[in-house]
């Protein structure tokens, strides 16, 4: 997210500069909103109401540093309320309808292993990934104890691996692992 | 084999391709004003009106939906028979949220010289410090505006009860400090708002303001400005019952 303490500092006062950090913010929320929930029209949802309640809530937040682990959190847990109340999967053929970009290979399987994942191991992955949030934020994130949030991101690790290692020549026999998560 | 780091920038490739919509702002307004939170108990809504040269002076604490707002300043007209002025827009109701602050960052934010509470009740311990901007209607220009900033110390007591003190510039421009207030969660027998005497003094350029009835007694309001060597402005001051040692007040 392109938001810096000043601007978080400007939007407490509301008006036109609460407006501008919506707008700085809701790219980020949407793309991570809709890599945890895989649809648009949910993503938007989700990321409406998260920055809704980032501008209702912003008072609320005691240090401008934290402001960033803090959005994410809320984006996530939108995101995450959602995706239990939904029960869509999409199927891979609906992709290119989604507005998502695949221009390498790499990028395409990467999509299609997150696909094998539950919403809260997507989560997690996006956090470490994306958001290079530590494993103490991705639990406060997620609503989870730590031992439970690295629990999820050292699944969702493992499956991504298994699941991006085809992309590569085979070095050893008998990976076909990727059986697993199609 | 895919490395964290390629994994990572795999990642930034992925989601970095998805194209958002444009930001939906108005949408977003209106799920804040949807999900606006319900004023709580022990934080109660208050609202002083105070009329000086031309201009209206509406505060309201803490931050509500300008709808309820609405509501519940009907009834402050037929109480007072007061004609209220027209809505005032988002933008201005926006500009009055409080704003958390330290005594120096609120002190750059306003045109008085800040003289902190003393002589508090000894049970009470600091909550917060913000600072507040009034909603100004002129009734020359039938306009509504963004005024000057107030700061609010807000205090806790050992029992659970809160209570602020507002200092606010003071001046011939400024008017005269609120006469009552009126809780918005507080009825008499009648259903109407409950008033409550508003006590003012004066150190320097700053007006201070107290509530008496929630969280803090008249007596204590007293003290307290007797501890900051306050001139009175406005309020029925309870008056010192003896001049020895321990000064007691009688309660009005």
């Amino acid at each position: 997210m392109d938001v810096d303490g000043a601007m978080v500092e400007r939007a407490r006062l509301g008006g036109s500069e609460l407006d501008s950090l919506i707008a700085a913010i809701w790219p980020e929320a949407f793309r991570v909103a809709f890599g945890i929930l895989r649809d648009r029209g949910l993503a938007e949802d989700a990321a409406q109401e998260a920055c809704a309640t980032i501008a209702r809530d912003l008072l609320a937040l005691k240090r401008v540093d934290a402001f960033r682990a803090w959005s994410y959190k809320i984006v996530v847990t939108r995101a995450l309320a959602l995706a239990r109340r939904q029960s869509r999967a999409l199927p891979l053929e609906a992709i290119t309808d989604q507005g998502v970009s695949f221009e390498r290979g790499d990028v395409l399987d990467l999509y299609r292993a997150l696909a094998a994942l539950t919403p809260v191991q997507r989560a997690a992955v996006l956090l470490h990934y994306y958001g290079g949030l530590r494993s103490g934020e991705i639990a406060e994130a997620l609503g989870v104890p730590p031992s439970t949030a690295r629990f999820h991101l050292m699944l969702a690790r493992r499956n991504l691996r298994r699941a991006l290692a085809v992309v590569d020549p085979p070095t050893t026999p008998g990976i076909e692992v990727v059986s697993d998560v199609h | 084999m895919f490395t964290d780091a390629r994994i990572a920038a795999t990642f930034e490739s992925l989601l970095g391709g998805i194209q958002a919509p444009p930001a939906p702002l108005d949408a977003i307004r209106e799920r804040i004003a949807r999900s606006e939170p319900s004023p709580r108990r022990g934080a109660p809504l208050r609202f002083a009106v105070a009329a000086t040269a031309g201009v209206l002076v509406f505060i309201v604490v803490p931050w509500v939906a300008p709808g309820f707002a609405q509501t519940v300043k009907s009834e402050i007209e037929a109480l007072l028979q007061w004609k209220p002025p027209p809505p005032a827009p988002r933008s201005v109701w926006s500009a009055m949220r409080p704003t958390a602050e330290t005594l120096a960052t609120a002190q750059a934010r306003v045109s008085f010289t800040i003289v902190p509470p003393t002589g508090l009740p000894s049970d009470v311990v600091s909550e917060k410090l913000t600072t507040i901007a009034a909603g100004v209607y002129s009734k020359a220009v039938h306009a509504w505006s963004v005024g000057a900033r107030a700061v609010a110390f807000t205090y806790r007591r050992a029992d659970g009860r809160s209570f602020m003190l507002k200092a606010s510039r003071f001046g011939a421009r400024e008017g005269a400090p609120s006469k009552y207030v009126f809780d918005a969660d507080e009825r008499d027998a009648r259903g109407l708002p409950v008033r409550h005497d508003v006590f003012s003094w004066r150190n320097g350029d700053q007006a201070m303001s107290a509530v008496a009835g929630e969280g803090i007694s008249a007596t204590e309001i007293a003290t307290i400005r007797g501890a900051m060597r306050g001139i009175a402005i406005r309020g029925a001051w309870p008056p010192p019952k003896s001049e020895g040692p321990t000064v007691e007040y009688r309660l009005p």
